[in-house]
């Protein structure tokens, strides 16, 4: 179960990302430094930004059963925050976010915002809580440097640098930039975690 | 005073008139913009879908027992939602073609049966 689960992540992370670099390989009209991801959702090609979230989701949650049902027990904290990604992730592209000057102008793309605060700020303390755990069992040692190293700390400071990303404007330029390094940074870990998950099986 | 006459006296309308429907309580979106966003979160059909997935799912994931009994108390009050809707249906079908059927019996020089 936790092996069959473990490949569901990977495979469905494979596809958002594909998904992903879709959106930057296609004439969407978006700037990749300045402009956010989530504004892929409006335009012709929203049906892989759809793709791309809901097969995220599908990963995390995925993820989070794997986890719950492997031994040692794992952090209820880390699997409680990757079923909210996840439930957070299929809900997003119902809210498309606003553009313009500011990402608050309407209700919808206000709960846009709410619910990406939710998903960065979640994998953020998913990603940390699982470190501490995993650094410690022998079983997961090949991959020690990145689960209980330095890409919990790079996901945890993207998520952070994008939040002050949106509120000041000097930073806004790069905005898309930042956002992009901590979409890297989880869907790295996410990589990691899944296939170390599935390769040990239990 | 006859009964009629005490219905209509009391109400100010014959016995046969139709009542009037009371008219919904019209919903107002409360509060500032953050507040809003938040309610709309909630509330929304599809968010309270997942979310209720999501609390049982997790329930499922910390205590599968109690999980279990959740997920069967809900899917035999969902089973019991479908077999009323579909006994209504029924219902309602059965009423629309009875008042076609009588007439046809009673149409006179025709057997029925």
């Amino acid at each position: 179960m936790v092996e069959t689960l473990s490949i569901l992540a990977v495979v469905s992370m494979a596809i958002s990302t594909t998904a992903l670099l879709l959106l930057h390989v296609l004439h969407t009209g978006y700037d990749p430094i300045g402009d956010a991801v989530s504004d892929y959702a409006i335009g012709r090609y929203r049906a892989w930004f759809w793709v791309f979230t809901t097969a995220g989701a599908v990963s995390g949650l995925a993820l989070a059963i794997a986890l719950a049902r492997s031994s040692p027990p794992k952090p209820t904290l880390t699997i409680a925050m990757l079923l909210l990604s996840g439930a957070a992730r299929l809900l997003i592209p119902l809210f498309p976010t606003d553009q313009g000057d500011s990402r608050f102008q309407t209700v919808k793309g206000t709960v846009h915002m709410v619910l990406a605060v939710t998903i960065f700020a979640s994998i953020a303390v998913a990603a940390s809580s699982l470190g501490g755990t995993l650094g410690h069992e022998p079983a997961w040692a090949a991959v020690k440097g990145f689960v209980d190293g330095w890409l919990p700390w790079v996901i945890t400071g993207a998520a952070i640098a994008t939040g002050i990303a949106i509120a000041g404007p000097r930073l806004q330029r790069i905005f898309g930039a930042v956002e992009r390094l901590y979409y890297l940074s989880s869907i790295t870990w996410f990589f990691v975690v899944s296939i170390e998950l599935a390769r040990i099986g239990s | 005073m006859s009964t009629e006459a005490a219905g209509v006296a009391e109400t100010g309308m014959a016995p046969d008139a139709p009542r009037a429907q009371p008219t919904p309580r019209a919903l107002t979106k409360r509060g500032e913009r953050m507040q809003r966003a938040v309610g709309e979160l909630l509330t929304c059909t599809r968010c309270a879908g997942t979310w209720s997935a999501l609390v049982l799912v997790g329930l499922r994931t910390a205590s599968p027992v109690a999980g279990r009994a959740t997920t069967n108390v809900l899917a035999l009050a969902g089973a019991n939602d479908l077999m009323q809707s579909g006994f209504r249906l029924l219902v309602e079908g059965a009423n629309q073609a009875a008042p076609t059927e009588l007439a046809h019996r009673n149409r006179p020089g025709e057997r029925v049966g």
